[in-house]
């Protein structure tokens, strides 16, 4: 956007983040953007618009489940956690995330 | 979808209201969580920087619920209530669309019901489809005795005939290459008798493997299995449903009982189901219904005891045959088989004529059985079928109309709602949701109206002089078909409007000019919408066209002079001849019959004849005025009872009327009619004039007096030269059954039922026949004149109905559009009525466009129908003339009443509520 040093997130990588955020315990939607965003040093950047329907779809989809929690301030927020289904789906695709990047990384210095 | 998904669904649908509430709860959190950090970072309206991060709340919570996955059902139920609603909003706009659909479906469904069942549905058999029917030919006509044949000429010089001999049926039955061949005959009208109750009916003969070939069995008792079957040494006769149900109330106890055929005794061997009515579902020729069935080898009982004995297994030609071809590849030998053994069994002469001509075999489908039905309904039926097609045509389309119109009234509300982040898909869902709740309401209405339709057209149908003995219900593929039907209007008018009505331009609408955007896409449909209005004025023009000239028809027919006096007058017919009276008794039943009806109250005259007046039949032939060697003089002849002429008011001009005298005496005597009194004489004067009726008989007949013409078998044609004869005295032997014409005194109830009482009383087993008025028996004969006027004049009504809703939805929407437009003009001066005047030019040059297209048409259209009008040209101008003008008239008021609001419209308000 404003910020050229700022990446919006590629097509379906969302979800994985998603996951992998998730893999190191629950979080409410907001904490989920905030640490996408505080992890990549603030690089990738979450389009908030898009994160809720991910969420919902996620769940849906029985990755992640949601329940109703007490957030660090006092309020209620709704939290989600990995399933072991989630889990399990983490682990694929990270190792064909793995497997891509590392492929078009070898590709680009070839050339 | 899993089960467990739509069980997630379902009760995601019931808690939709908490699962909306949770997801507005999570997304505030958020916006709380994202100002708190904005502020932190010192934003100074930290609230809207969160929600711009945020971007689109709504298309979030329209995506969320996307995901959720219940938006389906959810969606559908909400366009449901949103249908609802807009369709209450607009009462008339609904009642008219569901109206017109209701006709066009309902429409479509009757015919289309009667269509398959006269001309569609095959045989309640086994496999119908290896069902044949043999008839045969030859290159020219061949002479040798035929009876209830049926065939001739067809039209290349070859010759046809259904029937075959006992002896060519037999050969037939043993040939390999048609298999199971079965002969059937029908025997006519028959007087049936059941418990000492007299009853008219159809009966045939058909050879014992008859319903082992067909593969019908009986839902009682079992049906006959040999030609000359016997139940306790009378003959078994198996019964149709409708009989069963007519003469035994459908008492299971009917198996074994004694029916009466023409006055010999038969035993009910069985009961057919209620769906098989024969295999032809129009009967045969003067028998519309067969009742009862009997074994083939007893055909000769079943004949009148005054009747010539007929050699019925002799070289007679009277079997119609049948048989199944499985295999439709040996069809050509089949017909080398049969046709060596027609010229076999064929008797000396014919076989002579033959010579060394093989002689055709055709193998008719017999899926669908005989064909009399089919044929002679086959035309009005069709021509039908296309009127309610093109009424169905129209409807759609101007109901697609209404709708394009309503969806560009409707643009504004539609771009502020694709503008509030619906999706298109969910604005087009929810216009198609609209046009399905209006299909499935004219759908419904339609159904509901067909039901009545059929029961109304069987009833048009039926009145002819056979009626149609089938079964009309609305199956379940009809029902598919108006589903189909429904559906596709749905597609057509819902569907395109939707599409279009999305592709509008967002933002120059939003931006308040819409004009831009509805002008472009107006333009087209306007012109479209003008050129359909103008075709439904012109099917209007044709179809009150051709109305008006059949009505004129059946008004000049209606009002032609009779020569005899038709009103407060009962017909019936009676046979005794069947039931085995001779000359002598049957004289004498016909006597005391007459002076039993005499004392019915209410009656004041009774007398009789051979034809009944207008049925469609003569007595007709030659008469020799000036002996054996003078020329021969053709007339009409009716064999009469006393009194005839005077209980039919034809009035006596000279001489003495036929008296109860003539009929005991052996001196013969005529009364003629002017006609026949000019061709006898030149002068006219023929009283005490004698004629022969054939050169070889020596007794002469006397003329004893002259009556004035009337009309004898038809309405139109000239009136017959015509001689009254006493029927005692008929030159061809002694008339087997009589027409009785009972005059009644005018408001007095004199029933049929009092007229059985009558002939039960001289004799329980005679049956009353064909029991109608005498106007009633002229209108039977009008029954195609009747049939097509009704159905054209309703289907006019529907057409002109049709294309006013056409008319009154088009200027109702042109006006509503140009308010703004009209208010400058009334603001500038214009008056009303001026304004009125415009918007009605060009309302008007669509219909005289329709009315000059309509006329056009009409010019070629009523060519078809010129064979049946009687008095009045196909070219009437009257009656083109005045149906151009009543549709004008009417179109005009349709476009008139929407076209007055001009005088409503406020020129301020007007220009302020763009």
């Amino acid at each position: 956007m404003s910020n050229p040093s700022r990446l919006d997130l590629l097509q379906g990588t969302l979800d994985l983040l998603i996951l992998r955020t998730l893999a190191t315990g629950p979080h409410h939607g907001w904490a989920i953007a905030e640490r996408i965003q505080q992890i990549s040093e603030d690089v990738l950047r979450v389009n908030q618009g898009s994160l809720y329907p991910a969420l919902h779809r996620l769940e849906h989809q029985g990755l992640i489940k949601a329940d109703w929690g007490v957030s660090e301030l006092g309020r209620r927020a709704r939290f989600y956690e990995l399933t072991r289904q989630g889990r399990k789906q983490l682990e694929v695709e990270t190792e064909t995330w793995n497997r891509m990047s590392g492929a078009i990384g070898r590709v680009l210095k070839m050339a | 979808m899993r089960w467990s998904d739509v069980r997630i669904r379902l009760r995601a649908l019931r808690s939709r209201d908490r699962a909306e509430a949770e997801l507005d709860e999570e997304l505030r959190f958020h916006l709380e969580m994202e100002a708190r950090k904005q502020r932190a970072a010192g934003d100074a309206r930290p609230d809207d920087s969160a929600l711009v991060n945020f971007g689109g709340l709504e298309q979030v919570r329209e995506q969320c619920r996307d995901v959720r996955g219940l938006t389906l059902l959810e969606n559908m139920a909400r366009d449901f209530r949103y249908g609802v609603r807009v369709l209450r909003q607009s009462p008339v706009f609904t009642a008219v669309a569901v109206l017109s659909l209701a006709i066009g479906i309902g429409a479509n469904t009757a015919v289309f019901s009667l269509y398959d069942t006269v001309l569609l549905r095959v045989l309640p058999v086994r496999e119908p489809k290896e069902l044949t029917i043999v008839r045969w030919g030859a290159q020219r006509e061949l002479s040798f005795n035929a009876t209830w044949a049926s065939g001739g000429g067809d039209g290349r010089g070859r010759w046809t005939k259904n029937v075959f001999s006992w002896a060519i049926f037999q050969e037939m039955r043993r040939g390999s290459k048609l298999r199971e061949v079965f002969g059937f005959s029908p025997l006519g009208p028959v007087n049936l008798a059941v418990n000492g109750r007299a009853l008219a009916g159809g009966a045939m003969v058909a050879s014992g493997n008859f319903y082992q070939a067909l593969g019908v069995t009986t839902i009682l008792g079992r049906p006959f299995s040999s030609d000359d079957e016997t139940i306790d040494g009378l003959p078994a006769a198996v019964i149709s449903y409708r009989f069963w149900d007519r003469a035994f109330a459908r008492d299971a106890g009917a198996i074994g009982r004694t029916v009466y055929v023409n006055g010999k005794p038969c035993a009910v061997a069985g009961v057919t189901s209620r769906d098989f009515v024969g295999i032809s579902q129009g009967g045969f020729m003067r028998t519309p219904e067969v009742d009862v069935t009997l074994p083939i080898r007893t055909r000769e009982l079943w004949e009148g005891a005054g009747a010539a004995k007929v050699a019925w297994f002799g070289d007679l030609f009277w079997i119609q045959v049948m048989g199944r071809l499985p295999d439709r590849t040996q069809e050509q030998a089949a017909i080398s088989e049969l046709a060596a053994i027609v010229v076999a069994g064929l008797p000396e002469e014919p076989r002579r004529e033959l010579g060394r001509e093989i002689p055709d075999i055709f193998l008719d489908e017999g899926a669908q059985g005989l064909d009399s039905l089919r044929s002679s309904y086959r035309k009005p039926l069709l021509i039908l079928m296309a009127v309610v097609g093109l009424t169905l045509l129209m409807t759609c389309v101007n109901l697609a109309g209404l709708l394009l119109a309503r969806a560009s009234a409707r643009e504004k509300e539609i771009s502020l709602r694709l503008a509030l982040g619906a999706g298109r898909m969910r604005i087009i869902r929810q216009l198609l949701m609209e046009g399905a709740m209006l299909s499935i309401l004219g759908g419904a209405a339609g159904l509901l109206l067909a039901y009545w339709a059929v029961q109304g057209l069987l009833a048009l149908l039926s009145s002819g002089t056979a009626p149609i003995p089938v079964q009309v219900s609305l199956d379940f593929r009809v029902l598919a078909f108006a589903g189909a039907v429904s559906m596709l209007a749905t597609g057509l008018f819902a569907l395109v409007p939707a599409l279009r009505a999305t592709r509008i331009d967002l933002l120059s609408s939003l931006k308040g000019d819409a004009a831009r955007s509805r002008v472009r896409f107006e333009g087209r449909r306007a012109d479209g919408n003008r050129v359909l209005l103008a075709i439904q004025v012109a099917v209007a023009v044709v179809l009150v066209g051709s109305a008006t000239l059949l009505t004129r028809t059946l008004v000049n027919l209606r009002g032609l002079p009779l020569g005899f006096n038709p009103q407060q007058m009962v017909l019936f017919d009676v046979a005794p001849g069947k039931n085995g009276y001779d000359e002598a008794r049957g004289n004498q039943l016909y006597a005391r019959l007459t002076e039993r009806l005499k004392e019915i109250p209410g009656v004041t005259g009774v007398s009789m004849s051979g034809q009944r007046l207008i049925s469609g039949w003569v007595s007709n032939g030659g008469i020799y005025p000036d002996g054996a060697s003078g020329v021969r003089v053709r007339s009409h002849f009716n064999f009469v009872g006393a009194d005839f002429l005077e209980v039919m008011g034809i009035p006596l001009l000279y001489g003495r009327p036929i008296t109860t005298r003539d009929l005991g005496s052996s001196v013969r005597v005529a009364v003629v009619n002017e006609s026949l009194a000019r061709k006898l004489s030149s002068s006219g004067a023929v009283l005490g004039r004698r004629f022969r009726w054939r050169d070889r008989d020596d007794r002469d007949v006397e003329v004893v007096g002259v009556v004035k013409d009337a009309k004898y078998d038809r309405l139109r044609g000239e009136m017959p030269a015509t001689a009254y004869v006493p029927y005692t005295q008929r030159p061809f032997g002694w008339p087997q059954e009589m027409s009785y014409a009972v005059r009644i005194a005018n408001q007095s109830p004199v029933s049929g039922a009092a007229i059985a009482r009558a002939v039960a009383s001289v004799d329980p087993m005679l049956p009353v026949m064909q029991l109608k008025t005498q106007e009633a028996q002229i209108d039977d004969t009008l029954s195609q004149e009747r049939l097509l006027a009704s159905v054209i004049g309703l289907f006019s009504g529907i057409t002109l109905v049709v294309a006013c809703i056409g008319l009154y939805g088009s200027v109702a929407y042109s006006v509503t559009r140009r308010v703004h437009e009209i208010g400058i003009r009334l603001a500038l001066g214009a008056r009303p009525a001026a304004v009125l005047g415009m918007l009605m030019r060009q309302v008007m040059a669509v219909i005289a466009v329709g009315l000059g297209l309509g006329l056009a048409c009409a010019w070629g259209a009523t060519r078809v129908i010129g064979h049946m009008l009687f008095g009045v040209q196909p070219h009437d101008p009257m009656s083109l003339g005045g149906a151009c003008v009543a549709v004008l008239v009417i179109t005009a008021i349709a476009a008139l009443l929407p076209a007055r609001r001009v005088f409503r419209i406020e020129p301020l308000r007007a220009l302020r509520c763009e």
